[in-house]
């Protein structure tokens, strides 16, 4: 689905993703792991458009997407959450879910202008598809509320919801377990393998916690100082000494 | 002619450059713009009117009184302000800064507005102009004075960051905000201070430009724009950048209004501005920007 | 009795036309029983509202600062009279052609809104400001130069000048009014909210941002291009001073009063100001002073303006929902629960 090949990218003299390639197949949840300033959100970021990357490639079911706007992937079908972004304050809940079917609503400029008919309707079609969203999530109970009103976590769930609302085919998920409680994490591992399978959307997971990891991940892509390391199955991947290393700590090989 | 027009441009563009220090401070300190620095500038020229003129004492006795007023200002505002000064605000910051420059421009024209439209200030020092190689060069001795006076508060202002406690401490706010923070340094003072200190040297630059012009209450928010577009085309981050800045936007001015014409002078501090932003917006030294999204 | 309010609310919430069109045409009734001065007056307000509701869009729902509508209206108001004194032109055509050309203008000003935000956006606006300022006076040959020239008022239906402009102006406003508060209660509204609030997630999110900020310029200064055009005729004379900074700075305070990001406020906002603006008017100074104090206050204390204070008032019940931004919802906040949930 999602191919990433020989991505570079630098801040200035900083480089902060070097030469990584991985890919991400259909229908798969790819956990993406790391130490802190590993560059996984940078990747994301690359591959969502919001940085250019100086080399390297990255494609979307085939078609290079490498120098296409951000408006113009998630046009493509690929979504994402953010590690640290808020639900835009100004809106309700659910119209913060609407905005994830925004890209071409059936009527134009002028529709709009004039409120036609088919604005009403595409609207609470919307509307609709939204609310069907946010239940599934669980967020149901808050689609009235402004976003800002909502705790971070509940901020986070309805991301998805946003994210999902267009049925992308994939989806990138950047730290959705912030913050959350062991029973909450289990949740929303549950949630995401059924992403998965109910809506066949290949996932990239970015996370940290490793309970989530295990209980969504079918393989495992670790990055470390921009580059990847590791690539496999989490279990593999977990007991290689390079990503013990660097990222789970001594201690977490002597307690498995 | 040349060197007069040259002498009055590097004079005002030194006092230009007052300004934008000012700007460059608050933006380094606090991540804040005041609208209002102008306007003080402007209330600085009508205080030193009023000792000079009204009350009849020396220059002498002005600058002291305008540095208090500014004080004063200074730290008005910025009890004024305190609670939008944070990220989140930024634009209620720049809103309300606008008010103040409204107020402040308000208190000039029911003080002064009586009195006529246009005020003059005596010169600080009066005397023949300095006059080089036979005439080839000509410096009015009242532009002299300007720039010596602007040279002045500038290397008060470089000693200040280099060697007092608080310039250290405005110093690492502006570097690293957060650890600053951290490590404990006073961020209520640290505002504070670039708050005061931003409209004081702006309050003296309305001193020092007061003789060389005539002040009126509107004067401010023109001075204000040359400023912020100092501090611009300085990079925004860099003191003597934006020194230099405002030197180059008086020497344009003056050499359009000298070789152009003079209704044109105005109109080249405007494009030079809107140049400097679409263009150079991280300042002439800052090289392009290159940004993504 | 509880059933019409309900009702009315809802009706009001659910962006019917009917109260709007009703309201306007009480004040086109109990405008036409006011003597020339009111008139003149409440003309004035039912103008900027066109104005406000444009700029509103811009500052208000999409976040972008810009400095340049005084101008904008400026030019409207400068194309409509000068067409009809130089080429001797019917005003409707004067009118038309100023507002699309302001539209087209004031587009233009999404160039330095793609590279710029904030402040900077706001300076750059400025200096356009002052550079159209400064053509509008030196281009004397055109312009008249700063004196200002005379603009030809309008007649209709027999009616005398004020009178006129005033139902043409209370007419497209509605009709603009109306068109705006549509277009911000669609994804449209959605979208400037979102390039507000959050721009990058926004694109993330499949929104155009260069398209929607391109809208958003266009939006505002078509109203402003139509506001002007209005102006010129309502004031029969038309100088650079009426388009200054200053002017500017007031209409700020008209959008900060009234709320931002409400379309309601956009009526309060101009009508407050204007008022006030009234009962200040022989002493400039008073009037800066009380505006910058109105505008520092209303940040402070009411930064949403007075509209959702209003808003408030027909939900009847103090519950925590969106004031501000669309209102896409037909029933927002009857329905949501009042406990604040937790998480964690
Ligand atoms: N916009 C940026 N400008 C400069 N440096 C950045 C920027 N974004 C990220 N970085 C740097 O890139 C490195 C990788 O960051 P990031 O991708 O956020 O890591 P991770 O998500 O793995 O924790 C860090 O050193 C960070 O400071
Ligand atoms: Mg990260």
């Amino acid at each position: 689905m999602l191919d990433i090949r020989n991505v570079s990218l630098s801040f200035g003299a900083l480089k902060v993703l070097n030469n990584a390639s991985f890919s991400l197949g259909k229908g798969e949840v790819l956990g993406l792991i790391g130490p802190n300033g590993a560059g996984k959100t940078s990747m994301m970021n690359v591959i969502t458009g919001i940085h250019r990357p100086q080399t390297g490639e990255i494609r979307l079911g085939g078609i290079d997407i490498t120098t296409s706007k951000p408006h113009e992937i998630a046009e493509r079908g690929l979504r994402r959450t953010f590690q640290t972004s808020l639900l835009c304050s100004g809106m309700s809940v659910v119209e913060n879910v609407m905005l994830g079917l925004e890209p071409q609503p059936a009527y134009g400029f002028w529709g709009a202008l004039v409120g036609s008919p088919k604005v009403r309707q595409w609207e609470e079609e919307a509307r609709q598809k939204s609310m069907e969203m946010l239940d599934w999530m669980g967020m149901a109970a808050f689609a009235d509320r402004p976003g800002s009103s909502l705790s971070f976590g509940q901020q986070r769930l309805v991301e998805i919801a946003r994210a999902l609302v267009s049925r992308p085919s994939v989806l990138l998920l950047d730290e959705p377990a912030v913050g959350l409680t062991a029973p909450r994490v289990d949740e929303l591992a549950e949630k995401i393998v059924s992403i998965r399978t109910e809506f066949g959307t290949s996932i990239l997971l970015i996370e940290h916690v490793m309970q989530l990891v295990f209980a969504a991940c079918s393989r495992v892509v670790v990055m470390n100082a921009g580059e990847v390391i590791a690539d496999g199955d989490p279990k593999t991947v977990t007991a290689d000494p390079r990503v013990v290393e660097s990222y789970l700590g001594r201690g977490y090989y002597a307690e498995s | 002619m040349l060197s007069v027009l040259l002498a009055s441009g590097v004079a005002n563009g030194l006092l230009y450059g007052l300004v934008a220090l000012g700007v460059v401070v608050l933006a380094k300190a606090a991540n804040a713009f005041n609208f209002s620095q102008g306007d003080v500038m402007a209330l600085g020229g009508f205080v030193s009117y009023a000792v000079i003129v009204t009350m009849g004492y020396g220059s002498v006795a002005a600058l002291p009184i305008v540095v208090i007023v500014a004080l004063f200002v200074g730290v008005l505002s910025y009890l004024l302000l305190r609670p939008l000064m944070d990220a989140q605000h930024a634009v209620a910051l720049l809103t309300a800064t606008i008010g103040l420059s409204f107020l402040v421009k308000g208190t000039i024209r029911l003080i002064w507005g009586r009195q006529g439209d246009y005020f003059a200030v005596p010169p600080l020092v009066s005397g023949p102009p300095i006059i080089l190689f036979d005439g080839a060069v000509i410096i009015p001795l009242q532009h002299l004075v300007m720039s010596g006076g602007a040279v002045l508060m500038l290397a008060l202002f470089a000693l200040f960051f280099r060697f007092t406690r608080l310039g250290l401490f405005m110093r690492s706010v502006a570097d690293n905000p957060r650890a600053a923070r951290i490590v404990g340094i006073p961020t209520e003072l640290v505002l504070c201070s670039a708050m005061v200190l931003s409209l004081v040297v702006s309050a003296v630059a309305g001193f020092l430009l007061a003789p060389a012009t005539l002040i009126f209450p509107d004067m401010g928010f023109s001075l204000f724009l040359k400023g912020f577009a100092a501090a611009i085309i300085g990079g925004m981050m860099s003191l003597p950048g934006a020194v230099i800045g405002g030197v180059l936007l008086g020497v344009t001015e003056v050499l359009v209004s000298g070789y152009i014409s003079s209704t044109a002078q105005e109109l080249s501090a405007f494009v030079l501005i809107f140049v400097a932003l679409i263009f150079f917006p991280r300042g002439l030294f800052g090289g392009r920007s290159s940004r993504s999204v | 009795m509880a059933v019409p309010v309900q009702s009315i609310r809802s009706a009001w919430r659910s962006g019917s036309w009917v109260y709007p069109v009703a309201i306007a045409v009480v004040v086109a009734l109990i405008g036409m029983t006011l003597n020339p001065y009111l008139l003149f007056l409440l003309t004035r307000v039912v103008i900027f509202s066109m104005l406000v509701a444009g700029l509103n869009v811009l500052m208000g729902y999409s976040g972008l600062l810009s400095f340049a509508h005084a101008a904008l209206f400026g030019i409207g108001a400068y194309v409509t009279g000068l067409m009809q004194v130089h080429l001797g032109v019917p005003y409707p055509v004067a009118l038309l052609t100023a507002t699309v050309g302001v539209t087209g203008a004031g587009t233009l000003l999404v160039l330095p809104a793609l590279r710029l935000s904030g402040i900077h956006l706001a300076i750059a606006t400025l200096a356009v400001a002052q550079a159209v300022h400064w053509v509008l006076i030196n281009w004397s040959a055109v312009t008249f130069g700063a004196g200002g020239f005379r603009a030809p008022s309008i007649a209709i239906f027999g009616l005398n000048a004020t009178q006129s402009i005033f139902l043409t102006s209370l007419v497209l406003t509605t009709i603009g009014y109306l068109m705006v508060r549509q277009l911000v209660r669609t994804s449209f509204g959605r979208k400037f909210v979102a390039i507000r609030d959050n721009s990058v997630a926004a694109a993330a999110n499949g929104v155009n941002v260069t398209a929607t900020k391109t809208i958003a310029f266009a939006l505002s200064a078509g109203c402003a291009g139509l506001a002007g055009g209005l102006y010129s005729a309502l004031l029969g004379f038309v100088a650079p001073e009426s388009f200054n900074l200053e002017q500017m700075i007031l209409m700020k305070v008209m959008a900060v009063v009234g709320g931002l990001g409400t379309m309601l406020g956009s009526m309060i906002g101009p009508a407050l100001v204007i008022f006030l603006q009234e009962q200040l008017r022989d002493s400039q100074g008073w009037l800066e002073i009380i505006f910058g104090a109105v505008l520092i206050g209303f940040v402070l204390f009411l930064p949403k303006g007075i509209a959702p204070l209003i808003y408030r008032v027909l939900a009847g019940k103090r519950t925590e929902t969106v004031e501000t931004g669309p209102r896409t919802g037909q029933k927002v906040g009857l329905s949501a629960p009042t406990d604040r949930a937790v998480e964690n």
